[in-house]
């Protein structure tokens, strides 16, 4: 847990914007709890996991946008929608993720 | 602030405090600029950041300081107040989350003992977590060589290493000496600490003689009664990598108060 903070204060530091997502809330039975952490920079890298893949493209996604528009935003990814889908047989459950761009400004 | 915040954080976790972290993640009337907001509360000191208003500001304290004790991360639930609309941009009555997640220090897994077992068990409590301190009166058993994963590796007597050694709520102990008589040393150093676990191997007939070696020194069986003894959940372990994963298993166990069952066994009660 701290390694995420350190890299958010090294990259900030640097006048970086990055987007650190954490779970708050998961219903069912989703990979990752709340409080777990996964941090996006401003070229589309990660560092660490809130799900092993599940639902990890579309929080990337809204991340990415967070960055951009200086917005911060609350993410509800639903796994268990299309059971057809590999990730959606594995995860299931819902869990909300508050997306957030941390800047200096 | 946000990075005031983060250097805080970071703080905490290399002294070991415990703190809570709120930040706001809805509002019921959508508003960008109070999303993100953070408040750090720290024991002991002056809270950092802020809400918005002085009066959620406090509420979500009270909030964060329940979180501590359970270390859960939750959602705080929280509906403005009139005299707060100019403060937060609010109408009266919109409902705000909070999201409060705790920092506390990690899980100390303290190894009694530094035999076959002892080796896996160190391995499984790195992947799970944990710090993982062996102790063992034999330097040739309790070595780095021995033990490369370990935060610390300790060769000395049982009970004076215990004496001196700070055991927290956040510490669990397995007692897998070599033999019931250090097993029993070493129980008697820690019976009455704050330990969140402390298990003893041994077959049921040494574990009752070490508790009634204890209950004659006048240990109070509720302290007796704490102690998880045989040690391990029921897995049929034969090895001592089975009998490791048995151990860690039923730490990890107590640490979320699961059942330890298969889950397939509930579903198959449904039928």
């Amino acid at each position: 847990m701290k390694e995420i903070f350190e890299e958010i204060a090294a990259h900030v530091g640097q006048g970086e914007t990055v987007a650190l997502a954490t779970v708050t809330r998961s219903l069912g039975s989703t990979p990752r709890k709340p409080g777990a952490k996964m941090l996006i920079f401003p070229d589309g890298k990660i560092s660490g996991s809130i799900g092993g893949g599940c639902g990890e493209a579309e929080v990337w996604a809204e991340a990415m946008e967070a960055i951009k528009t200086k917005q911060p935003r609350l993410v509800t990814v639903d796994l268990t929608q299309d059971i057809t889908s590999d990730s959606a047989m594995i995860c299931g459950g819902i869990m909300e993720v508050f997306v957030e761009p941390i800047g200096l400004a | 602030m946000m990075l005031d915040i983060i250097q805080n954080i970071i703080e905490v976790i290399d002294n070991k405090e415990t703190a809570a972290l709120a930040t706001i993640v809805n509002s019921s009337v959508s508003s960008p600029t109070i999303l993100g907001r953070k408040l750090l509360v720290r024991v002991g000191r002056d809270p950092i950041g802020s809400l918005g208003s002085e009066h959620l500001n406090r509420s979500v304290i009270d909030g964060c300081l329940a979180t501590m004790r359970s270390g859960k991360p939750t959602i705080l639930e929280y509906e403005t107040l009139d005299e707060e609309a100019p403060l937060l941009g609010l109408p009266q009555g919109t409902r705000v989350d909070v999201f409060v997640e705790v920092f506390r220090p990690v899980r100390t897994l303290v190894i009694l003992g530094a035999g076959h077992i002892a080796q896996p068990l160190c391995k499984m409590g790195k992947i799970l977590g944990f710090e993982v301190v062996v102790i063992d009166d034999r330097a040739e058993f309790a070595n780095v060589e021995r033990f490369p994963e370990a935060d610390r590796v300790i060769a000395a007597d049982f009970a004076e290493t215990l004496r001196s050694f700070p055991v927290i709520p956040n510490t669990y102990i397995v007692l897998i000496t070599r033999g019931h008589r250090h097993d029993e040393v070493s129980l008697r150093e820690v019976i009455a600490s704050p330990a969140a676990y402390i298990g003893m191997i041994g077959s049921r007939r040494r574990v009752a003689a070490v508790f009634h070696n204890l209950s004659e020194e006048g240990v109070p069986a509720e302290l007796i009664e704490k102690v998880y003894a045989p040690i391990g959940l029921d897995i049929g372990a034969e090895s001592p990598e089975e009998i490791a994963l048995s151990i860690i298993a039923e730490v990890v166990r107590v640490i979320h108060k699961g059942t330890g069952q298969s889950l397939s066994l509930a579903r198959k009660a449904q039928l």
